[in-house]
Formats: structure tokens, C-alpha cells, sequence
């Protein structure tokens, strides 16, 4: 079935929560404080039953070209305004997207086919969080000084670059464009954001909020599109984008250094990860299956950060899986905008067919403990990209399954003897994003956390961020940290100035 | 009329009173002040204490009954606009023909058009929900206002009542409790002297009240579902 159920279903949800909006929903650019209609529209599909929810416009030169001019042209002005005067319209913004909490969290699980559960755990907040929070950091923090021995004095400038493109993810697409629209305006850039085409409806949203907010013109623009050789790579090697700021998988991460290299970009990447979640007979058993359960499972498992290879010190490792087992078979696998939904659909079919592969790899040389089929949901979720949650066993560190990035609901659990065989075996993959820590050992969680070749370390918990704190991954999962003054050096241009005293 | 002016004057004051006083009144007369009080023209009635636990706790063997008139029928819930609002899980029904006074079950049953999922904004001018029947009844069966669903259902909807505030269940019951809609039908029509087609009728709650804060308010059932804003 395409089409007329879910667009009377969306149309009455939205309706019932005092919103009116056309649906299916026509997405449409925003350029210059505009709403353009654009061309060549692609259907939006709801992963949850395949129906088509939206008409998204496909960004090509023109408006690439319209939208780089026009944050251009806002730069001149936005960029030089005061810190203070530029937090006065992003609290403004905050405020709309608080407005919209209620359309976001439904949006957000049609795009992404997420559970509405998980949008309501502080999502739509941390949104709006995310881009007051950097409109006042810069308002309250300075710069350095260093006075010399000799007559001079050095002080330190930061201004802004210019125009930022910003391209975002499928997997939690407004929040995580929040993460970079947050610091590239509040430092002074202006943005043009290209969401993932799988998911336009939030950064539609977004710019609904930044136009009602009274954001001045082209200090805020959304192009949507695809990557290769549509709106995506037309940004990263159009000369008047000064930094780009991705997140996404490491193969398109390093297709956008080549293109961004002729102009010398600035760049910031946030690519895949296959992160342990290292479980050490010291934890709190049941705590860790809590922490594991969401580092495994949020969003379907469709996390750059998710916890997806299990590491389980053997003299637990059978207490501990009884436990994981037993709570991830009475995890709800279903429709997402039920709020006793646990796990909602995965973002496509291609996605779905790409996890799958995995399952079989794993059905084939390994045991599935739980999981690994598709759940029996009735119409219209039967025609959905469902997957149980999957727990693989029985497998070697250099499976695949245990080396790449499945970015589903699948994790693969291996045993190990020592503190040493776990760093060793946590460190045995080409990313290095995050590692969670589960232990009541302060000594072990402070060895190991040195240990790990990871941007960031969780100890027994998962997904916390503090927007002061560094936030990015080492080796092949990304360059650069954004997050707090560790964002100074991608978001603003540094200059020193020298002084003689005479 | 002692307790009716009580009640009118806190309605227009929007005060609470203190509940559980001995007003020398029998339910016949207050139903008459629920008469005076809330006039019409109506578009439909609510039952209330619905289940037998709650008609234990108040001394009685058959659900209450209150009126519900065109401005109660709300879009959206501002709670500014209630003394101290609760809301219920519900199902209501429309008619589609009349139904006289004396009809059997049956024949009721045969005179609904469409089942919807409803919720019922309760709000008692008694403070706490204290009162007693004849307080409760001569107050409109503590109505303040109601959300009726926009799907209509062939049949009652089976299964259970989910209510969430913000994605957090606050009240669970099921349909069954409701007990049989011809019957209440027919038991309702007696009391009232016969229904009209087009007429709707809350079934009351299978669920405790529960106290009403700003957010989204989500009734399932079924699969579908009843969204509300709360501001």
C-alpha cells in the first residue's frame, strides 16, 4: 500500500496535536530566508511500512549555487555582530524548536523510522540545547595572552571562517544537525546543511523554526539532495564553502577530503565506529545490561557510538548473557510511533539487505543466540525494514562481523581471560571512536581508559555529552573534535597579534 | 437550593469547594440541580463510575450519569481553563438513531452509529476529588470537557485503553470493563427519557483519573490513536 493511509494518519496525528501541515509533506529548500519549491523531486520514504510520506527536491548547481551566495552574502553581517547579539536570535531559535517539540518527535520517527520513545527521552530539548548552549559559551569565554620577556605582549583572535556546509546523517538527523548548526552560527559562520536524502523532514522542520525565529536571511540555509555529484559534492568543492563539517560513514568521509583538498578546506568528520562495550567481572551485572541494551539497541543499533561488539570477561560471560538475552526478547519490536515501541524499522530496504548480509555471514559461521529474522508485525508494518535484535556468539576478533560496521541491531559478543587480551582485543579494529567501560574497579576503568585508542571513553554508562567536553573519534573514525573551545579550531579562523611595548 | 447555589457560585468564582457535607438531598434532586445547573442544549451525556469497584466505594449499584454540551467538545486542552483537571481513558459512541425510553439492550445496541476513542478532561469544583454521590452527581458527574477521537470504529474497540502523557503510560484499562454499550445505553435512555440519533455517549473510564500536566496526551487502541496537546 502506497501513499493515502499514511498520509491521512500523519495528517490527523498532526492535526490532533494543533499542527496543519500539507501531507504528503513537500519539503522544500531554504535559501535566503526562502522557501523554494525546487526540482526533481525523490520520495520520502516511512522505513516503518515503505510508504512514501514526502517529496523531497533535489539540490543541484542553481541552488547550490543560490544558497552558498545568499550565506555569503549573510556572512558580511552575521559575522560581525557581537556574540551577544547573535545569541539574542539562536535563544530564539532554541525557543521555536521547543515550539515544534511535539511535530519534531513525530517527524523524527517517520525519517528515521525510530522509535517516538527514544525522541522523547530529551531529544527535541537537547535540539534546542544544543544551539543555546554554544550562543553562550562564546558570549562568556576569552582568549589567551602571552606577555614576553622581552617588550612584547601576544594576544590570540578567533573569527569566523565563513560559510559553513554542514552535512548530516540519516540515523538521529535533527539532533545531530543541531550539534554543528549550535557552534557554526553562534561563532559566527553562517551554514548551509544538506541532510542525508533518506532523511529530509527534520532539517525541513529546522528551517521552519530558523525562519519563524527571525534569523536574518541566509544566515541559515537547507539544500537537499544527494551526495556524488548532486547537492552533498557540490558543497564540499564549491570555493566559497570556507569548512565543512560531516558525519557519516568513513568511505563518503574520505570521497569529501578529496573534493574539499582543491580548495583546502577546513575539516571536520565524525565517520563509523565498531566501539567495544568491555564488561569486566567487576560490574554491576544488571547495570551493564541496562547500559548494554541501549548502547546495543538505540535507534535499531543505527549509532555511530553504539556499543556494537560485546567484550565479556569469561567468569561472567554466561551469568551476564542470561541476562542480556532475557532482556533483549522482551524488547517491543514494532510500529515506532507506539510508545511502548522499543526497536522501530531500519532507515531502507538497501540498509536492511546490507544488515542482513551480516546476520547471514553470522547464521552461516557463528550462533545467533536471539534475533537474526525479520519479527511478524501485522499490515502495514509487515512491508517494513524490521530486524529483531540480534546477539551473535561463538565468533573470532577478525570476523567480519567483529571488524566492520554493521550499524544495525546486531552485536557480536567474544570472551576474554585478562585486562590485557581486552585492551588488546578493544583496540583490534580500523576505528576508534568510543569505548564503553563497565567496572567497579577505579584502577582497571583508569588503566584501561589509557589504553583505548578511542575519542571517547564511557565508564559504565553510554552516550552521556557534555557539549564542553571534546567530542570525535580517533584513527579511521573521524578528524577533529568539536565541543566547547576544542571546536575553536574548525569553527573560527585564529589569529595572533604581536605587540611591542615601545 | 443550598448545595446548587454553592456550586454555581464557585463555577463563576472558579473556587473549589470542600466536598463530603450532609446536604439533606436524595440523587433524584441532584440530578434535578445537575438539570438546572448545566441546561443544554446538549449533545450527549457521560456515564461515570462505570466499574464496580468504584460504585462499591460510593454506596451504589449502577453508574451516574452527567451532560455534555456543544462548548465542551474541545480541540485542544488549555488546563488554565479547569478548577483541577484529571483525565480518563474512554470510549464514546454516536448514535445513529433514537433510542426510546425502555428499549432493550438489543435494540439500543442496534441504534450506534460509530465507536471513537474519547478522553474525558474531568473537573470537579470539589477539592480532591472528596464528595459524595449526591455532591458528584449535581456537579455534571465532575464534567469539564471532552476529546473525541477523529477514527470511527465499526465496533468497540477491543482489547485495552493505553493513556500517555509525554510517552509515559499513566493509565491502563480495559475496554471490557466498560461493560456492555447496549445495556448502558438502555439503562441511560430510562434515565434520561429516551436518546436522540446523532447524540454522543462517553462509556466512562476502565481506569483510575489521573491528574492532568502540560505535553501530549496520547490514547491507543487498537493500533490507532488519539493525540491531544495539553498547554
Amino acid at each position: 500500500m502506497t501513499g493515502p493511509k499514511i498520509y491521512r494518519e500523519t495528517q490527523r496525528r498532526l492535526k490532533d496535536l494543533g499542527f496543519t501541515f500539507s501531507v504528503p509533506i513537500e519539503v522544500t529548500h531554504y535559501i535566503g530566508g526562502e522557501f523554494v519549491q525546487g526540482t526533481d523531486p525523490f520520495p520520502v520514504i516511512y522505513p516503518a511500512t515503505g510508504e512514501v510520506i514526502g517529496m523531497a527536491p533535489e539540490g543541484r548547481e542553481k541552488e547550490v549555487e543560490m544558497a552558498v551566495g545568499a550565506a555569503k552574502e549573510a556572512f558580511r553581517n552575521w559575522g560581525r555582530m557581537t556574540p551577544s547579539q547573535r545569541r539574542s536570535y539562536l535563544r530564539r531559535f532554541g525557543e521555536k524548536i521547543r515550539e515544534y517539540k511535539s511535530v519534531f518527535e513525530i517527524l523524527e520517527s517517520l525519517d528515521v523510522g525510530r522509535p517516538i520513545y527514544e525522541n522523547r527521552l530529551g531529544y527535541v530539548e537537547r535540539m534546542a540545547h544544543n544551539i543555546e548552549f554554544f550562543a553562550d559559551f562564546v558570549v562568556t569565554h576569552g582568549s589567551e595572552a602571552y606577555p614576553m620577556e622581552n617588550g612584547y605582549i601576544n594576544y590570540v583572535l578567533r573569527y569566523p571562517v565563513g560559510v559553513a556546509a554542514l552535512i548530516t546523517p540519516w540515523n538521529m538527523p535533527s539532533m545531530l544537525a543541531t550539534w554543528k548548526i549550535g557552534p557554526a552560527l553562534a561563532f559566527g559562520n553562517t551554514v548551509v546543511l544538506k541532510p542525508a536524502e533518506l532523511t529530509p523532514l527534520g532539517a525541513w522542520l529546522l528551517a521552519r523554526c530558523a525562519h519563524e525565529a527571525g534569523l536574518p536571511p541566509g544566515v541559515f540555509n537547507v539544500i537537499h539532495g544527494f551526495g556524488p555529484g548532486s547537492a552533498g559534492e557540490l558543497l564540499t568543492r564549491h570555493p566559497d564553502v570556507g569548512l565543512v563539517s560531516f558525519t557519516g560513514e568513513t568511505s563518503t568521509g574520505k570521497v569529501i577530503m578529496r573534493n574539499a583538498s582543491d580548495t583546502l578546506k577546513r575539516l571536520s568528520m565524525e565517520l563509523g565506529g565498531k566501539s567495544p562495550n568491555l564488561i569486566f567481572e567487576s560490574a554491576d551485572l544488571d547495570w551493564a545490561v541496562e547500559v548494554t541494551l541501549r548502547a546495543s539497541f538505540f535507534n535499531q543499533g543505527e549509532v555511530c557510538l553504539a556499543g556494537s561488539r560485546l567484550l565479556v570477561q569469561r567468569s561472567v560471560y554466561e551469568a551476564f548473557l542470561e541476562k542480556l538475552v532475557q532482556a533483549v526478547k522482551a524488547l517491543k519490536v514494532g510500529d515506532p510511533l507506539d510508545p511502548e515501541t522499543r526497536l522501530g524499522a531500519l532507515i531502507s530496504e538497501d540498509h536492511w539487505r546490507k544488515v542482513m548480509s551480516y546476520v547471514e555471514i553470522a547464521r552461516d559461521t557463528a550462533t545467533i543466540l536471539t534475533g537474526g529474522k525479520r519479527p511478524e508485525l501485522p499490515h502495514p508494518f509487515d512491508k517494513g525494514y524490521f530486524l529483531e535484535p540480534t546477539v551473535v556468539v561463538d565468533v573470532k576478533p577478525s570476523d567480519k562481523v567483529c571488524q566492520e560496521e554493521i550499524f544495525g541491531p546486531v552485536v557480536a559478543v567474544l570472551p576474554f581471560d585478562t585486562e590485557e587480551e581486552a585492551i588488546e582485543l578493544a583496540n583490534n579494529t580500523p576505528y576508534g571512536l568510543n569505548a564503553i567501560i563497565q567496572t567497579r574497579d577505579v584502577g582497571q576503568a583508569i588503566r584501561v581508559s589509557e589504553a583505548l585508542e578511542v575519542g571517547t571513553v564511557w565508564v559504565n554508562d553510554w552516550f552521556v555529552r557534555d557539549l564542553r567536553a571534546p567530542f570525535g573519534g580517533a584513527k579511521q573514525s573521524g578528524i577533529g573534535r568539536e565541543g566547547g573551545h576544542y571546536g575553536y579550531d574548525f569553527y573560527y579562523e585564529t589569529k595572533n597579534v604581536c605587540i611591542a611595548n615601545r | 437550593m443550598r448545595l446548587l447555589e454553592a456550586i454555581r457560585e464557585a463555577r463563576r468564582a472558579f473556587i473549589l469547594l470542600k466536598g463530603g457535607q450532609d446536604w439533606g438531598l436524595g440523587v433524584e434532586e441532584a440530578y434535578s440541580i445537575q438539570e438546572t445547573l448545566f441546561p443544554g442544549p446538549l449533545i450527549g451525556f457521560k456515564l461515570g463510575l462505570v466499574s464496580v469497584e468504584k460504585q462499591r466505594q460510593m454506596g451504589i449499584y449502577e453508574p451516574i450519569f452527567g451532560r455534555v454540551y456543544p462548548r465542551m467538545l474541545l480541540k485542544e486542552v488549555a488546563s488554565s481553563h479547569f478548577l483541577q483537571p484529571r483525565v480518563e481513558p474512554e470510549v464514546a459512541l454516536v448514535l445513529k438513531e433514537d433510542i426510546l425510553s425502555g428499549s432493550s439492550p438489543g435494540m439500543a445496541y442496534r441504534a450506534i452509529g460509530y465507536f471513537f476513542l474519547g478522553l474525558d478532561i474531568l473537573d470537579s469544583v470539589w477539592e480532591d476529588y472528596r464528595f459524595t454521590l449526591v455532591e458528584v452527581v449535581a456537579d455534571n458527574a465532575s464534567g469539564g470537557g471532552f476529546i473525541l477521537g477523529l477514527k470511527p470504529y465499526g465496533h468497540l474497540p477491543r482489547g485495552s485503553l493505553r493513556l500517555y502523557l509525554n510517552g509515559e503510560r499513566i493509565a491502563e484499562g480495559s475496554v471490557e470493563a466498560l461493560g456492555d454499550p447496549g445495556e448502558r445505553l438502555s439503562w441511560l435512555a430510562e434515565k434520561v427519557g429516551g436518546l436522540k440519533a446523532g447524540q454522543v455517549v462517553f462509556l466512562g473510564s476502565p481506569a483510575q483519573a489521573v491528574p492532568l500536566s502540560e505535553g501530549v496526551l496520547e490514547l491507543w487502541s487498537e493500533g490507532e490513536v488519539l493525540l491531544t496537546r495539553v498547554t
